[in-house]
């Protein structure tokens, strides 16, 4: 038996950032390495600093100090096959793919560029990462028609066959998004998100203010797509328990710090600091 | 009756060496309590066989499984994989290669499932395979295979397990855990909650994993079972279990 390839390159690059608003609001000093492939999931509780860290690698937010840097050496993104929009990231058409970008320091052009080519953001609530005034159809293709595809007929079919793999009816996709229940806002949410297949995914509370029936379908629904696209995901929750099943390795933040970190079972089966401790066995289980 | 010292299959190469291994829980909420539950732990495991942990019950044989598993740390002593090529030290191993490893190298029949409620039990079971990138139409016959054999009538194959009965939900474990024919199986007593009929069955599968070199280390606590399955028994009484009360799990030690 031959060992197995565990390496794993590193696509995110965290280093130093601090972002406060105020004394312990906000974060500090926070350093990661994010790998390809991985669900990292950055729990705490409200007002940990967990959602203003999530900003800030997302690429909305300017850190304070510190770099957040993007290696995009590893397989190239849909994008970057394709041709569309790579010179517009990298800035230089004789830059190669390979380049490492400094999200802060490559000016907001390219950072956009890079937030709607190679990234994608799901925010908790659907109705910020929709236009609630346009069609289904036209939510999912906005971010194809922004990588430079035109052709009506494909579109929409690639917008049909979005809305069956997060189960929705495609019979619906000319229906505006207000018409849609909130758990149907949230997977047509994340098929706009996931169409132009990004690299990598930041969740803020993918689950967070849906019905646990419909949290439920939402949970298999995403671990499936990430395991179908290859995603690399940073994933916010408060909710240890969607932790637990979408994240390969947790964060834990307090008070604007990383208090600890591990696997996921290490760090809700066996606990290290006080406050993971108190936060494990403050969890109701039924 | 087999002992520690029983003959290794001749074939066979170590596959996991553990060296003087310890465990401690510090509990801050109760005053920074500490607990050893593990002492100086050794092992050698082969390919090709089955070594069973025998020990009082409760005394926690489990932490020793769930420290191979990763998910308890391993705080103080060694874990070491062999391979044709190499051996790997599980004690550094990044957090992030623990995905991989599991994936491809060590699986786990735990005692309790632990699914998306929303999941049907054929798909629980061919995750392991479908995880890495196995074709999907040849993952679900496999899978559909293994829960015939384990006799979880057909009716339940679509249904999520979650309303199911205890020795139903172990066999969609078992067969989640065996599909995936890991080099490296841990069992955490598999045939609790099963019928003769099925027992047999696990007992089986666990014949035919060792015959495909697969290194087996279990708990079981069917002194029938153990007789049948186990190559060698590794007596736990000396290391294991702890000076106050045995804790086996960091919620059950709170409670």
């Amino acid at each position: 038996m031959k060992k197995p390839a565990l390496e794993r390159p590193v696509l995110l690059d965290v280093q130093d950032i601090t972002r406060l608003y105020g004394p312990a609001k906000g974060c500090e000093t926070i350093d990661f390495q994010l790998h390809a492939g991985e669900v990292l999931g950055i729990v705490g509780e409200s007002g940990s600093g967990k959602s203003t860290l999530l900003r800030v690698l997302a690429g909305l937010e300017a850190p304070d100090a510190g770099r957040v840097l993007y290696r995009r050496s590893s397989n190239e993104p849909e994008a970057a096959r394709t041709g569309t929009g790579r010179n517009e990231i990298s800035g230089d058409p004789k830059e190669n793919a390979e380049a490492e970008l400094d999200l802060y320091a490559i000016g907001e052009a390219r950072r956009r560029a890079l937030l709607r080519l190679e990234w994608g953001l799901v925010h908790q609530n659907p109705r910020d990462g929709l236009r609630m005034g346009v069609s289904a159809g036209a939510n999912i293709g906005e971010r194809l028609m922004a990588q430079g595809q035109r052709h009506y007929g494909r579109l929409r079919a690639t917008g049909q066959d979005w809305m069956r793999q997060v189960e929705l009816d495609p019979g619906r996709i000319d229906d505006a998004p207000r018409t849609f229940s909130g758990g149907m806002q949230q997977r047509l949410q994340i098929a706009r998100t996931l169409v132009t297949r990004p690299r990598l995914v930041f969740m803020d509370e993918p689950t967070g203010g849906l019905d646990v029936s419909v949290q439920a379908r939402l949970l298999d629904m995403l671990r499936t797509l990430v395991r179908q696209l290859g995603l690399s995901v940073v994933l916010v929750t408060h909710d240890l328990a969607v932790a637990r099943l979408l994240a390969h390795r947790l964060m834990v933040m307090r008070r604007g710090q990383v208090v600890e970190t591990g696997l996921t079972d290490q760090i809700l089966d066996d606990p290290q600091h006080e406050y993971t401790q108190l936060l494990v066995s403050s969890v109701l289980t039924p | 009756m087999l002992s520690e010292t029983g003959v290794s299959p001749k074939r066979a190469q170590p596959r996991l060496t553990v060296n003087g291994l310890h465990k401690q829980f510090l509990l801050h909420g109760q005053g920074g309590l500490e607990i050893d539950v593990m002492r100086d732990l050794s092992l050698t495991l082969h390919a090709g066989e089955c070594l069973v942990l025998a020990g009082r019950s409760g005394i926690g044989k489990s932490t020793l499984l769930k420290m191979l598993y990763g998910d308890y740390r391993i705080d103080q002593g060694r874990i070491r994989l062999h391979f044709d090529d190499g051996e790997l030290d599980l004690e550094t191993l990044p957090a992030y290669a623990w995905h991989g490893l599991r994936r491809d190298v060590i699986g786990y029949v735990s005692q309790f499932l632990r699914v998306v409620p929303r999941v049907a039990a054929v798909d629980v079971v061919m995750e392991p395979l479908l995880a890495r990138g196995a074709d999907e139409v040849e993952s679900r016959q496999r899978a559909e295979t293994l829960l015939a054999r384990l006799n979880l009538p057909e009716r339940l194959w679509q249904l999520p397990p979650g309303t199911f009965s205890g020795g139903e939900q172990q066999r969609v474990n078992i067969a989640r855990g065996f599909i995936g024919e890991h080099p490296l199986l841990l069992l955490d007593e598999p045939t609790a909650s099963l019928d003769a009929a099925n027992r047999d069955v696990v007992i089986a599968l666990i014949s035919e994993a060792k015959a495909r070199g697969t290194a087996m280390l279990g708990i079981f606590h069917d002194e029938d079972v153990r007789e049948r399955v186990a190559d060698r028994l590794l007596p736990l009484d000396g290391s294991l279990g702890s000076l106050t009360t045995a804790s086996q799990d960091f919620r059950e030690s709170l409670s």
